[in-house]
């Protein structure tokens, strides 16, 4: 059993930008996601914009250039009017193919 | 108006007061009242999300089925003034409640304009509050109300949007043609928002299914109705009590509007329904759904098109204000408006 290094990249969002945000990723080559609904606030308060007051999680595994580039995406595109965080894990994955970016 | 007949007026007080009471102490007033209540003594008390996704599901699925049938019954006469007069409503609106909240509100472009598309658009359960009053006041409002709910509900919407749009064109231009993708997005979620799906998919299967056969599903849409209302709006109660402590952040301005245009818009909608030619029931809950705020459809359009606008302030107005004065004052005072336009 062969494990290989890859990045988890989390995305916490306002439910509200979920569609495009995942849209953003497949279009930069991401082959899959994980979707979860998720309670709880950051600095910016309780303010998630809709009610009830929801986040959404997204999780996406993949190489380490892909995550940045979505990372630098969602940071230039969201980060000045919407809550949302961003973050990257190592983690470690059996089938590695599975995750090559589509677009790479 | 009221001034303008001075003996009736202290005639009409007493009831007032009596019709306010009888208002006051209705199992759906006070479920909200307690969900407001439990948030105030920081109780743990809250409704499982999925089960207030139901609730809704099922309110808005039986409201639908309903009006569909009862449109079957209506000829397309009795219904073209109310639903012009409708649509005119859903124009109008968004463009006061936004020259309200900027000149008076003193309100900033942007959030004046998210304000304005969430006092055009409609609140589902202000309408459903308004139908069960007039039920028992016996002033049933005409069966075709939720298909005006419907035509009410998306173009409020848009416009306040689009007054947002045109006028944060110049600040934004940079970042305009990045939002022209977007904009058939928007389109996309408010038609087909959950509630248009239920309610217009609603209304059509009423529709073509007739009385007959609907009679077989009436039971299960039509005996619960009241009581899951009263389960939803002691969640409304609860999200509305989240709120209360925004109330301070947001000013007397807000909420000194948040009452004065739920009076303005509903005191319209009952004089343009009046003149319609719907009846004191039909004229009370146009005026409740012109009056209201929507907080279902409006803030996630908002949230996507108007992103520099503050959540809090229209979150605020539109649930811990608007809807509140709505379901306890503002129903029962366009019932009166109603009843003495008719007489």
């Amino acid at each position: 059993m062969k494990l290989v290094q890859l990045k988890l990249l989390t995305i916490i969002c306002e439910p509200v930008l979920a569609t495009q945000i995942l849209a953003l990723s497949e279009e930069l080559g991401a082959t899959g996601f994980t979707v979860t609904d998720v309670k709880g606030h950051g600095s910016g308060g309780k303010n998630s914009g809709e009610i009830p007051d929801l986040k959404v999680k997204i999780e996406i595994v993949t190489d380490p250039e892909m995550a940045h580039k979505l990372m630098a995406a969602l940071a230039e595109t969201y980060f000045e009017n919407y809550s949302v965080i961003t973050y990257t894990t190592d983690t470690s994955v059996l089938r590695p193919e599975k995750f090559e970016s589509a677009k790479s | 108006m009221i001034n303008l007949n001075g003996k009736k007026v202290f005639g009409g007080l007493l009831t007032t007061l009596e019709i306010l009471r009888g208002n006051l102490i209705s199992p759906l007033v006070l479920a909200f009242l307690l969900g407001i209540f439990a948030k105030l003594l920081k109780s743990e008390l809250s409704l499982p999300k999925d089960l207030y996704a139901s609730l809704s599901i099922y309110l808005l699925l039986a409201l639908g089925l309903k009006g569909g049938v009862e449109l079957s019954e209506s000829t397309f006469q009795a219904i073209q003034r109310p639903a012009l007069v409708t649509l005119a409503l859903g124009c109008l609106t968004p463009i006061s409640a936004y020259i309200l909240m900027k000149e008076v509100g003193r309100f900033s472009t942007v959030d004046a304009a998210a304000l304005a598309a969430h006092y055009g658009s409609v609140s589902a359960v202000t309408f459903i509050a308004a139908l069960q009053f007039t039920a028992s006041m016996n002033a049933h409002a005409e069966g075709f109300m939720p298909t005006l709910v419907t035509l009410l509900e998306s173009p409020g919407i848009l416009v306040g949007l689009a007054i947002g749009a045109m006028k944060m064109q110049k600040a934004t231009q940079g970042i305009e043609q990045g939002h022209a993708k977007s904009n058939a997005a928007l389109f996309h979620e408010i038609l087909t928002s959950r509630s248009m799906i239920l309610m217009v998919g609603g209304l059509i299967i009423g529709f073509l299914a007739g009385a007959k056969a609907y009679e077989p599903v009436k039971p299960f849409f039509e005996t619960g109705f009241k009581g899951a209302l009263v389960l939803f709006l002691l969640e409304m109660g609860i999200l509305a009590g989240t709120r209360i402590a925004d109330l301070r952040k947001v000013g007397a301005a807000l909420i000194s509007l948040g009452i004065f245009i739920p009076i303005f818009h509903g005191g319209i909608g009952v004089l343009l329904g009046t003149w319609a030619g719907l009846s004191v029931g039909g004229a009370t809950v146009l005026g409740a759904m012109a009056g209201s705020a929507s907080y279902i459809a409006a803030p996630p359009a908002v949230r996507m098109t108007l992103p520099q606008a503050n959540p809090t302030y229209y979150l605020t107005a539109s649930l811990a204000v608007t809807f509140p004065f709505n379901l306890v004052a503002g129903i029962p005072l366009y019932y009166k408006i109603a009843t003495w336009l008719h007489s």
